[in-house]
Order: structure tokens, then C-alpha cells, then sequence
């Protein structure tokens, strides 16, 4: 709003004061353009088609206005005779609209009368300058860094495991499928699952609660799975009972193998008890392979 | 150096040795307050009014830690309301937490196999460990609860509209770094609520659709929190989320430098902001009165944390954390109760009958993949910050008088209601009346789990050392052991609590069927005492049952004394 606008590099308007670096050029009307100056407003004055009401070339008058909103730069005011062309310095992409301006014969109230002047520009839209596209293109490089430092930053932050770390194959004898003298469901802490036995069927059960990731526990008087963080419930076989837990437990894929390690059952697809083979001799327990619970409803 | 040398003779030739070094002083002053001179100072003290031109403005524009406040305030706003300084309060708690945590973290390695017991060496082996930890511990309790009335205090003055709705915005992002930052520090003592609360907190992100085993896998570093886990939440907590929250400080800061402190909102026009627009008599210069105003704020608010922290308040550490066992009744932290409240919702749309919302719930899996827990825990969870930080850009309404605003602030305190509402079933007991929300094992594990919780300090083990009568002794009706008031007084409670809980069924509708107990006290060394309970019942099925539960307490344990 109240900022004034400040020159760029090259586009700094004859008369306005230069930004340190450059010399100020001496106060004569049609003023040498700076060095590297890339479109100077003097010339472009001559071939806009807009400016058509003022004789081309011709010198703005002394004095004149600075379009609204964009207020005069400090120094730009000063030297009497220069030509008003200090509102390129705030619009440098459009030097038709802003040159047309000063070329207007009247410089009578600047708010009334920059209206039409700049109305008329958009009849010739501003192509792209080179510099512009070039902007564009560093970029949509730039983009294209960061979207990679994004990708990157995530493969690095992701967590490494060693081999083994999780999941692995745990061998269980079949009689470490059954419950304890109090009644409890023998487990594997290290591979974290029940080992659960109902009637002639197993399964290794993952102990963590499909809800939020808490160790549930076995209620021995209910002869269930109880969940001490938000009371999902379930039976032996892992099947939901109660509780905010979306899905009953998850379970790890089983391999029965017998005497000579031949496997000769495994768990099906959705995980549900195995029934267990005359001959069974040792259980694999593949914790790498998780089979998620049935969602209950 | 000649030429300085030469200039310094010469003045001491022209007016003396003590008047240049006076001179020389001063100025060296001058540069360190950017602007004001001894005199100024004086002058600022002694309560003089300020000279014109005021140079007392100059530290505001030359010097950094001036230039983050306004030079004046409106009159208005310099009463305790409607600011209540809450802004104020909240930054300064955040620097009370940046000290204390630096001073934690001296003695702090973030590694399972030293956390704890560094942990135990703050609070037992360094000076004023204890006291840092509890004020960084209290501090990061009570910048929750500020910043949250801040914002609270915001919506109702309505100061959020127009031109400080990025004010506003910036103001949701810090309260959500305050939350992260108090969530991240939860994990580093690595006891049993560290580990568990964390667990829980970080498996609501596995449960997200498309994002959320990445996401977990990134918070946890592994499949189950450890040694990566640790590290990551500790990088997050003294490094990422300080960050972020002193960015967002200073953008919010400086928006307070830009639009000024809006008024009490009947003292301006609809749509007006007058804040910057103050008549020179209505003025407050920073210097000195708000100054010396704020100093006194924060002196009161450390002289009170000190002291509490000093006495009654005890930060828990809890056993050492064991990624086998979760306690009973883990719960997340206090102020995100609200959020586990919404994941016990069962339904996707709870308010219809049982059996029609059963029928929902299967729909709206099959149609779309929801779950009630992705719903309310993971789209509905985060949207509520979401929505928090868009109400300045949607809300219509240009005025900020209360009488203009009914419908909103009727939202307002629906929206508060419902927050409270969920946070108390996000409490293991759930709301009272419903039993929304209510966790609980058998009357019995409930009761054992009153008098002897897994984690903390339950009523057996407050009963002094010599008290615990070795021997057995019946609670249906309690036995009175000799010289032991504690301990009798311990048995007819448990009889009490049985009683009710034989009368009363919990909201799940359990009863405590026909139960006996007892209490079984045995010196297992010469300086450790056993304590059993044994409930023997009914179960529903018509099976005797027995539940018991043990503790152990040390001739030295001094829980009594606590």
C-alpha cells in the first residue's frame, strides 16, 4: 500500500534517482538509458499503438502524475524536467499500460484520468519476456529441488531394520500350543503371540490390540483377552467381543510341519484357527507375515 | 588508533578526566539501551513524562528485542481486560520451558538404556533437578491450559476478525506446537507412561487411510517403539518443535507490532479497527508502563510455579518402561483426552438406534472403507484444528459486538461443551450417567486396581511399614489387626468398596457377585513385606472365582511419608 515502490535493476526511469551503483543521469529530457536498460519507456512510448492520441516522441509534460497507488519514489520528483515515466519503475512487466500514460495531453487529476489509459492495455497482452520465462523455468527447476529433497528427506528419515528385526520364523514344539497350569495362553514375548489352542485347533495370535497398539492382556476369570488401555475384549480364538477395537486380533501365518519337516498344513488366508494334523511335530511361526482380523461388522 | 588516542587527550585537556570518562560511559550506555542515555533512564524510572520528540520510541525501532513490541497501546487495552495478558503469559511460559528443558538436558542421554536412569539422577542426585523437572513439567501443563484460554479469550472478543485473521491462523499453528511439544516430551522418561501414552498416541496416526503405517513407521523409527523411537521424539522436542514454535512466535508477534491490540469490541464501530488509530491522550507508552507492568506479571507467574513446584506438585515418573506389560488404565495426556473420547465413539453415527447404526457402520465400510475409529480418531481429529484455523475466513459477520455474535458464540460454547464432554470419555471411567466412554475389566481386577494400581502409589502402599500386620485377615467383615489403625482403617475400606460395588453395577452392568477376600501380609526378608488381596466370587456363569493381586513394600519405601 504506502510502500514505495523501489527501482529494479535496469528498469530505472530517466530522472529518478539511480540506486547506488549507477550514476544519476543529468537531467536532459530524452535521458541516456541506463546501461543495461532492457526496455526503455521512451521507445516503447513511440510504437504503442495505445499512446496513439500523443504525437510520438513527443515529451510528456513536465510534472506529470504518477498513476494511483503507486506513489513517486523520494528522488523521482526532484529533477524538474524529466519525463514522468517513473511509474515503469513499479509495473517493469508492462511498459505499454504505463507508457501510454505519460503521453497523455492532459495530466489533469491523475485518478480520473489514468483510468482510461490503462483500460485500453489490456487490449495487447503483455508477451513473455525473456526474462520472465527464464524466471519460470529456474523455477519449476527450483520446484523440481525440493519436490526431490522432499522424497529424499523421506527415504531418509524412514527407519532401517536389520534382518530378523521384524518378523522372523519362530519354531514352536505343538505342545507349546495350549495354556499354562493357571489357565493362561502360552505366549512368545520375543515374537509377541499367543500361542492358543481350542480343542484341535491353534493360532498364533498377535499381541498387540487391533485398537491402539496396547499389550491386551488374559483375563483369567473370564477365560478372555481384556484390553487394559480401552477395554476391547476377546475371546481365546481372538474374535472380537467388545470394545472400541475395530477388528478382532491379527494373526501370524503358521507352517504344521511333521517329524521329517514336511509341511503339512498351513494357516488359511483369513487367519482362523488351523486344525491341527495327527502327525503335526513342530509349528512354524512366520511373524513377518501378519493376517489382519476380520472387522466386525 | 593515534587518531583515537589523540582525540581522547584532547578532550581530557579541554574538560577534564572525570567528565570524559563520564562522557565516554554514557555513551558506551547509550549503545547497549540503542538510544537512551543514563539521564533517559532516570527519566523512564523516576516516572517522568517522555520528552519531545519521545526518544524513548528509539530502542523500538533500533534494537531487536524492542522491535517485536508496539512502542504504545491503546489505554484500553492495558486493563486486565480483554487481554488478561494471556498472549503474554503464553510466550513467557514458552521461555520457561526453553530454559528449564536446557537445563534438563545436561543430565539427559536419549537412549533406553540410560534415559531412566538419568531420570532418577535428576531427581536424586542434582541440585534443584527435582525443582526443574517439575517446573518443566507444571510449565508445560500450564502453557497448554494458556494458550488454550488465549484462544478461548480471542473468539469471544471476536479479535480475530479483520485484519488479524492471519494473526488468528498463526495462533492455531502454536497451539498445536504446544500440544506436539508437550505430547513429545512425554516419551522421555521412558517409564511405563511414557512408553504406553505414546504407543497409543502414535498407533491413532497408523490407523489413518493411504499415509498412516508410514507415518507410524517414521514417528516410532521400528514397528514398536525403542531405542529409534526415543531418539526420533527427542529430536522432535528439543529441536523441530522449538523451532517451529519460534517462527510462528515471531510471525505472530509481529502481526501484534503491525495491527496493534484490537479494543474491547463496544468501544469501536462494526467493521472498524481503531487500534492503530490512538489519540495521543489514550496512549500507553511501552516504556515504562507496560514495561514495568509485564515484568510484574512474569515475576508472579515464576514465583508461582516455583513454589508449587517447590511443594505440592510431584511430576510422576513411573516404573521403567517394559514393552510387555501395559498398565491398567493407560490413558493419553489430560488435553488430549478429547481426542481419545472420540475414538471410543462405537459408531459412525451414534445418535441413531443400536441396531440402524450397526447397519450404518457395515455401509459405510463397504461403500467407502470407514471405520468408526478412522472417522471420529483420524478425519474428524485433525479437522477440528483445521476448522479452528479457517473461522476467521468463513465467519460473515463484520461486527465484534457480543449482541451481534449470538449464533457464533453459541457455536463457540457448544463446540466447548463437546470437548469437555468427550474429554471426560476419554477417562477410563467415561461419563457418569451414560456409559460412554467407561473402561473396565471385572468388579474385582477394578477393585484390586483402586487399592493397588499397576502404576503409582495406591492406598496398601501409604499404609506405614509397621502397620502391615503380618498374618491373614478376612475383609467380609474386616478383621481388626492390633496396634494398626492405618492398616484396619485400609480393611474396612476395601470391605466398603466391595459392598458397593456388590450393590452397585458398573455401566457396563457388572456386579460383584457374592465376594469374600482377604488379606494376606507376609515378611518375605527382614525388611520387605508381602501384601496379597484375594477375591474369591461368583462369575457369571455360576463358577467360584478368585482374583488376587500382590505388592511389595520396603521397610524404607516412605510412601506413608509422602
Amino acid at each position: 500500500m504506502s510502500e514505495t515502490p523501489t527501482s529494479p535493476r535496469g528498469a530505472t526511469p530517466p530522472g529518478a534517482k539511480a540506486p547506488p551503483g549507477f550514476k544519476a543521469p543529468s537531467g536532459a529530457a530524452p535521458a541516456p538509458k541506463p546501461v543495461d536498460a532492457p526496455a526503455p519507456p521512451v521507445e516503447t512510448v513511440a510504437d504503442a499503438p495505445v499512446g496513439a492520441a500523443a504525437p510520438p516522441g513527443a515529451k510528456p509534460p513536465p510534472g506529470a502524475k504518477a498513476p494511483p497507488g503507486a506513489k513517486a519514489p523520494p528522488g523521482a520528483a526532484a529533477p524538474k524536467p524529466a519525463p514522468a515515466a517513473v511509474p515503469v519503475a513499479a509495473v517493469v512487466m508492462a511498459p505499454v499500460a504505463v507508457a501510454a500514460k505519460p503521453a497523455a495531453p492532459k495530466p489533469v487529476p491523475a485518478k480520473v484520468e489514468a483510468a482510461p489509459a490503462v483500460a485500453a492495455a489490456p487490449a495487447a497482452p503483455k508477451a513473455v519476456s525473456r526474462r520472465e520465462f527464464l524466471n519460470y523455468v529456474w523455477g519449476a527447476s527450483m520446484a523440481l529441488f525440493l519436490a526431490q529433497f522432499g522424497g529424499i528427506s523421506f527415504l531418509f528419515a524412514m527407519p532401517r531394520f536389520r534382518e530378523g528385526e521384524v518378523g522372523g520364523r519362530f519354531s514352536q514344539s505343538v505342545a507349546d500350543f495350549g495354556y499354562d497350569a493357571n489357565g493362561q495362553p502360552n505366549a512368545n514375548n520375543v515374537g509377541k503371540f499367543w500361542m492358543v489352542k481350542v480343542g484341535d485347533t491353534i493360532n498364533a495370535i498377535y499381541k498387540v490390540c487391533t485398537h491402539l497398539g496396547c499389550l491386551y492382556g488374559w483375563n483369567s476369570t473370564g477365560k478372555i483377552f481384556a484390553c487394559p488401555c480401552h477395554g476391547s475384549q476377546f475371546e481365546v480364538n481372538g474374535k472380537w467381543i467388545a470394545g472400541p477395537a475395530p477388528r478382532s486380533l491379527d494373526a501370524f501365518k503358521m507352517q504344521v510341519l511333521d517329524t521329517s519337516g514336511n509341511v503339512i498344513a498351513t494357516s488359511n488366508e483369513a487367519g482362523e484357527m488351523l486344525q491341527l494334523p495327527a502327525n503335526a511335530d513342530r509349528i512354524v511361526v512366520d511373524t513377518g507375515s501378519k493376517i489382519s482380523g476380520k472387522a466386525h461388522f | 588508533m593515534a587518531i583515537i588516542g589523540k582525540r581522547l587527550v584532547d578532550q581530557v585537556r579541554s574538560t577534564g578526566l572525570k567528565a570524559t570518562v563520564a562522557q565516554r560511559l554514557d555513551d558506551g550506555f547509550t549503545r547497549l539501551t540503542s538510544g537512551l542515555s543514563w539521564n533517559d533512564v532516570r527519566g523512564v524510572l523516576r516516572g517522568d513524562p517522555p520528552g519531545k520528540p519521545n526518544n524513548r520510541v528509539k530502542p523500538h525501532t533500533e534494537a531487536f528485542w524492542f522491535h517485536i513490541r508496539p512502542t504504545f497501546y491503546h489505554e484500553a487495552v492495558t486493563t486486565l481486560y480483554p487481554t488478561f495478558r494471556l498472549g503474554y503469559m503464553s510466550a513467557l511460559f514458552f521461555a520457561i520451558e526453553i530454559i528449564t528443558g536446557i537445563f534438563l538436558m545436561i543430565f539427559y542421554t536419549p537412549s533406553p538404556e540410560r534415559a531412566y536412569q538419568n531420570m532418577l539422577d535428576i531427581l536424586t542426585n542434582v541440585p534443584f533437578g527435582q525443582l526443574m523437572r517439575d517446573m518443566h513439567r507444571l510449565g508445560a501443563e500450564v502453557m497448554v491450559v494458556v494458550v488454550t484460554i488465549h484462544m478461548w479469550r480471542t473468539f469471544l472478543t471476536a479479535s480475530y476478525k479483520k485484519p488479524r485473521q492471519f494473526t488468528w491462523f498463526t495462533g492455531v499453528i502454536l497451539l498445536i506446537v504446544t500440544m506436539f511439544l508437550s505430547f513429545s516430551g512425554y516419551l522421555l522418561p521412558w517409564d511405563q507412561l511414557a512408553l504406553w501414552a505414546v504407543t497409543i498416541g502414535t498407533s491413532m496416526a497408523d490407523a489413518a487411510p493411504l499415509v498412516g503405517p508410514q507415518v507410524n513407521l517414521l514417528l516410532r523409527g521400528a514397528p514398536d517403539i525403542g531405542a529409534g523411537g526415543l531418539l526420533r521424539f527427542y529430536l522432535f522436542h528439543v529441536v523441530l518443535f522449538p523451532l517451529i514454535g519460534v517462527i510462528f512466535v515471531a510471525v505472530h508477534y509481529y502481526k501484534v507490532v503491525r495491527y496493534g491490540i484490537s479494543l474491547p469490541p463496544e468501544m469501536e464501530g462494526v467493521g472498524e479497527d481503531s487500534a492503530r488509530k490512538v489519540a495521543p491522550d489514550k496512549r500507553v507508552n511501552f516504556m515504562p508502563d507496560i514495561l514495568t507492568n509485564e515484568l510484574v506479571y512474569a515475576a508472579i507467574a515464576i514465583a508461582l510455579l516455583t513454589i508449587a513446584s517447590g511443594t505440592f506438585y510431584n511430576a510422576a515418573l513411573e516404573t521403567h518402561s517394559n514393552p510387555l506389560v501395559t498398565p491398567n488404565h493407560t490413558v493419553a495426556p489430560w488435553y488430549f483426552y478429547w481426542l481419545q473420547g472420540l475414538i471410543k465413539i462405537p459408531h459412525v453415527l451414534p445418535i441413531l438406534p443400536e441396531a440402524l447404526s450397526s447397519q450404518v457402520d457395515t455401509l459405510a465400510f463397504n461403500l467407502l472403507g470407514i471405520t468408526p475409529k478412522i472417522l471420529w480418531g483420524i478425519i474428524v481429529g485433525p479437522v477440528i484444528p483445521l476448522l479452528l484455523m479457517v473461522v476467521p475466513y468463513i465467519d460473515p459477520n463484520p461486527s465484534r459486538r457480543y449482541s451481534d455474535r449470538k449464533v457464533m458464540i453459541t457455536l463457540g460454547v457448544l463446540f466447548e461443551v463437546a470437548i469437555l464432554y468427550l474429554s471426560l470419555a476419554g477417562i477410563p471411567t467415561g461419563v457418569p450417567v451414560t456409559n460412554f466412554g467407561f473402561v473396565g475389566g471385572d468388579p474385582a481386577s477394578e477393585i484390586a486396581q483402586e487399592f493397588m494400581p499397576d502404576e503409582g502409589i495406591g492406598k496398601v502402599k501409604r499404609v506405614p511399614w509397621d502397620q502391615l500386620a503380618v498374618g491373614t485377615w478376612q475383609i467380609v467383615p474386616p478383621d481388626e489387626a492390633p496396634n494398626a489403625p492405618e492398616f484396619n482403617l485400609l480393611l474396612r475400606e476395601l470391605q466398603q468398596d466391595m459392598d458397593h460395588r456388590t450393590r452397585q453395577a458398573d455401566p457396563n452392568g457388572k456386579k460383584l457377585n457374592g465376594g469374600t477376600a482377604n488379606v494376606r501380609v507376609k515378611l518375605i526378608q527382614p525388611d520387605v513385606k508381602e501384601f496379597t488381596l484375594t477375591i474369591s466370587f461368583t462369575d457369571d456363569k455360576g463358577q467360584p472365582q478368585q482374583y488376587s493381586k500382590t505388592n511389595y513394600l520396603h521397610r524404607n519405601s516412605g510412601y506413608d511419608k509422602e
